[in-house]
């Protein structure tokens, strides 16, 4: 088993220096550069200022000499100072950020799990009855529609027409004013829209992962046996099908990791939430080379341990793994 | 099976609770204009984050916004776009028009309680011009050959030459020297709490999320009445308007539609006032004036001919708009409305046309020496007005046998790949119109380098002479003969078409009083706008941290 993980963690690092590098040289080539694209076509700004800038930021050196200079401080842990004009280090910002994307994300993934996984069963225990159509329909509405315009309409319904649910943001105006109680309702108020949206999209993946999963169970031998013993079927489904057929889908909670993290410039953005997501927005759009490195580093490193944890909580449920 | 029952139950109620408290509607009457009172909040919306509240270092216009409410220039802009004393009380204007002295306001202090001096200015002329310094803002100031301190109150400049934009390039924010002075200006902690001696004093600062400022109680020109300022960062413009609609936010710039259709309902008037004012920008086609058809003056003026303006204006602004005959906007002294007009005339354009040796073959199409009259027009990514606007013009030409391309590209693709290398027949972009008239950067044969402004590569000899007398003739009358007549010469020339120039559209609370839209816009007199007692929305104690 120690083997096992040693193997994985080796991996990791060609696997993150890979990233890295395409990261950095796609963001590179996309035209435009830091500092400078709402000084474009500017009369005010010159042409020396111009330079001068762009010698500030060492862009004027060739692609790989920055690239090595970039890998120079990534090995030490440090992200370096953003290129927007606030000079901050990029560490800083990401952390300010973290928390909220964090948590954003792990409330979806749990709201994905509790609708999903019973969704899932659910559908496969009454198949092809009129209620599992409508779930599957359902579901899968839910992951055709964009979620911008699911988030926009939804936004129009709880916030504009019945009022009773903030627009965007996080924080009410007053939040500094409000004791503890009101604190924590505040923001879970304002975490309800951008919670359930992010999680409706997702909702279709894993109640289907689980539809299919359980059915196949259901089909194996041994299923008959219990059956056969004189067991009720609640039992047979919870203790004897559920159990193998949960695995499966351990996987794809590791492996939802990186489209959470994508999900999340999408929607932060549209509920102006100030997390990871949105920074990640601002940062493309100015073309702030370090904190898109930092944040894309952050989100290849948590994809990968994603991946990691859903492996190796496989391979300890599962023995064929872990030895093969 | 229970258990999961009342987990579903307590998820509904928990749910349920969330609802309950929703926010109360305000069912205060705002037709009364009642009395100025002190109190109350603004909330505007902005789509970028602030980067950097050091005005020289910024580029961004969600930073330059927060600036002009903490900071002072020695000059600013009225109403009616004169030049009026800021933090300069008044100055004096050599007899060689080669230096200004700025007599400066006394008793002015920094919100940290220092006094301001002239010590101040200098420093931030020192600071702008600093080679350590990455400003993109430093090219008026580096045409001062001399500044110096007379006293602590006096502060003159010298030029080599009489430059007449100089007055005004003093408007730019000045910086307090105590809390800069020795330091790396790049690392300094003004750049997120900045110190100013303007308006408002800045409070807090939520990265990706809000920027608070509170009214300055001694600010030199009177306390303003509305005691805090919120800028809240939305990205997306949809919400932002969603947020306007439910009364989120106060004020948000409207688009043509919005402001003709979205907006146009008893509930949101009941609201909000909506205020429009030309906005200081206009519209045009730019054309390459190396491009073997568009050389010709009389090409270029049969295009003109050839597209309806007042359509674009109806059609696409719905009808927030008006014609644009030149670089300037009516309501600004530089203007000349005596140019030669160019009317919607396909005749005309047809005959101009044949003029320049362009023959109307069988097919519609015309062409000279056998090559037919084809052009793509590039358009920036997601700027609606400028696509469709395109597109009718697209058809108003086809319809005299041109055909037109419509190419939509990513901004900086545009500017770095095809702008810089001259690799276009013709754009269709968008000038913002300075408050100074100085025309230099975009029609002189000289700026026509990469990362320069006249990249149609206009050539006109008279134009340049005209340039460089208008921007080194202080005196305004004698400036504005000069301007008048390079109006003139750009309108027979016809380098660009020009299309039209917008109105800014603005919907603002109806509790804020005291708004007078005029040439420079509606927030020029911000400091007395004010909210009756009896319709204050927000009620916080705007208590100043010191």
């Amino acid at each position: 088993m120690l083997q096992y993980l040693a193997k994985r963690l080796l991996f990791m690092i060609p696997m993150i220096f890979g990233i890295t590098l395409v990261s950095f040289a796609v963001i590179h080539l996309v035209p435009g550069e830091p500092g400078m694209l709402e000084a474009e076509m500017n009369p005010k700004v010159t042409k020396e200022a111009r330079e001068r800038i762009r010698a500030f930021y060492g862009l004027d050196k060739p692609l790989h000499v920055q690239y090595w200079t970039w890998l120079k401080r990534i090995v030490r842990f440090d992200f370096g100072t953003s290129f927007a004009t606030d000079r901050r280090p990029v560490i800083d910002k990401i952390k300010e950020r973290l928390p909220i994307t964090i948590l954003i994300n792990l409330l979806s993934m749990g709201l994905i799990f509790i609708f999903g996984i019973p969704i899932g069963v659910y559908c496969a225990r009454y198949k092809d009855s009129i209620m599992d159509k409508l779930l599957t329909s359902f579901v899968f509405a839910g992951y055709a529609a964009p979620t911008f315009w699911v988030a926009l309409l939804a936004m129009i319904f709880f916030g504009v027409y019945l009022e009773i649910l903030p627009v965007s943001g996080i924080k009410s105006y007053d939040f500094q004013d409000m004791n503890i109680l009101e604190k924590i309702a505040d923001i879970a108020r304002h975490l309800v829209l951008p919670v359930a949206i992010s999680a409706v999209g997702s909702l279709a993946g894993i109640s289907r992962y689980m539809k299919s999963s359980l059915l196949e169970v259901l089909r194996q031998e041994y299923i008959t046996t219990a059956y056969a013993k004189g067991l009720p079927e609640k039992i047979v489904i919870r203790k004897h099908a559920l159990r193998n057929a949960l695995l499966p889908v351990i996987t794809i909670l590791g492996l939802s990791v990186p489209g959470l993290i994508g999900g999340s410039v999408i929607f932060e953005s549209i509920f102006s939430i100030p997390g990871m997501g949105q920074l990640f927005y601002f940062s493309v759009m100015a073309r702030d080379y370090p904190t898109i490195m930092g944040i894309l580093v952050i989100g290849a490193f948590l994809t990968l341990i994603g991946n990691l944890i859903a492996d190796v909580s496989y391979a300890v449920a599962d023995p064929r793994i872990r030895i093969g | 099976m229970a258990t999961k029952k009342r987990l579903i139950l307590l998820f509904f109620l928990c749910f349920a609770l969330l609802l309950s408290c929703g926010k109360k509607k305000d069912a205060a009457s705002y037709d009364d204009p009642g009395t100025p009172a002190y109190g109350d909040m603004i909330v505007t919306g902005s789509i970028g984050e602030p980067s950097n509240l050091i005005p020289i270092l910024a580029s961004d216009s969600s930073s330059h916004e927060i600036a002009s409410y903490v900071y002072n220039g020695l000059v600013k802009y009225d109403r009616d776009l004169n030049i009026v004393g800021d933090l300069a009380e008044s100055w004096v204007i050599s007899k060689d028009n080669l230096s200004i002295t700025f007599k400066l306001r006394k008793g002015v202090k920094w919100h940290d309680g220092k006094p301001f001096t002239a010590q101040d200015v200098m420093f931030t002329y020192k600071v702008t011009i600093d080679p350590k310094t990455p400003t993109p803002y430093s090219g008026d100031f580096k045409l001062v050959k001399k500044a110096e301190m007379l006293d602590d109150y006096t502060f003159r400049v010298t030029y080599d030459r009489p430059f007449a934009p100089a007055l005004i390039s003093w408007s730019s924010g000045i910086l307090p020297r105590h809390l800069l002075e020795g330091q790396d200006i790049t690392a300094s902690p003004l750049k997120r709490k900045p110190v100013g001696t303007g308006r408002f004093v800045f409070t807090e600062w939520v990265p990706g999320d809000r920027v608070i400022l509170t009214a300055n109680p001694e600010y030199f020109e009177g306390r303003p009445y509305i005691g805090k300022y919120m800028m809240k960062i939305i990205p997306d413009t949809a919400t932002m308007f969603l947020e306007l609609k439910n009364s989120s936010i106060d004020m948000m710039g409207l688009t043509p539609l919005q402001y003709v259709k979205q907006t146009d309902y008893p509930a949101f008037k009941r609201e909000f006032n909506r205020y429009k004012y030309l906005a200081f920008a206009y519209t045009y086609i730019g054309y390459n004036l190396k491009h073997k058809f568009f050389k010709d003056k009389r090409v270029r003026q049969a295009l003109a001919h050839a597209v309806n303006k007042q359509e674009i204006i109806d059609g696409i602004l719905l009808g927030q708009g008006i014609e644009a005959t030149g670089p300037f906007k009516p309501d600004m002294w530089a203007y000349n409305g005596n140019v030669k007009k160019f009317a919607y005339d396909p005749e005309r354009a047809l005959a101009l046309l044949k003029e320049a040796g362009f023959e109307r073959g069988q097919d519609g199409k015309i062409r000279k020496n056998g090559i037919p009259f084809e052009f793509t027009v590039l358009v920036n990514q997601g700027n609606t007005v400028r696509i469709q606007s395109a597109e009718l013009i697209q058809r108003r030409f086809s319809a005299i046998g041109i055909t037109m391309k419509i190419r939509v590209l990513e901004w900086a693709t545009l500017v770095n790949d095809f702008i810089d290398k001259k690799n276009f027949d013709a754009v269709l972009l968008g000038w913002t119109i300075p408050n100074d008239p100085d025309l230099f950067d975009i029609w002189h044969s000289s700026k026509q380098g990469p990362k320069e402004l006249n990249f149609t590569s206009y050539e006109n000899k008279e134009i340049d002479e005209l340039l460089v007398k208008a921007r080194h003739t202080m005196d305004q009358a004698g400036r504005k003969k000069y301007i008048d007549r390079i109006q003139e010469v750009l309108s027979e020339d016809q380098p660009y078409t020009f299309l039209f120039v917008p109105y800014s559209t603005v919907a603002l609370s109806r509790r804020f009083k005291g708004i007078d839209p005029g040439p420079a816009g509606i927030m020029y007199n911000f400091i007395k706008w004010y909210v009756p007692e009896k319709q204050v929305r927000y009620r916080i104690h705007a208590a100043v941290s010191r």
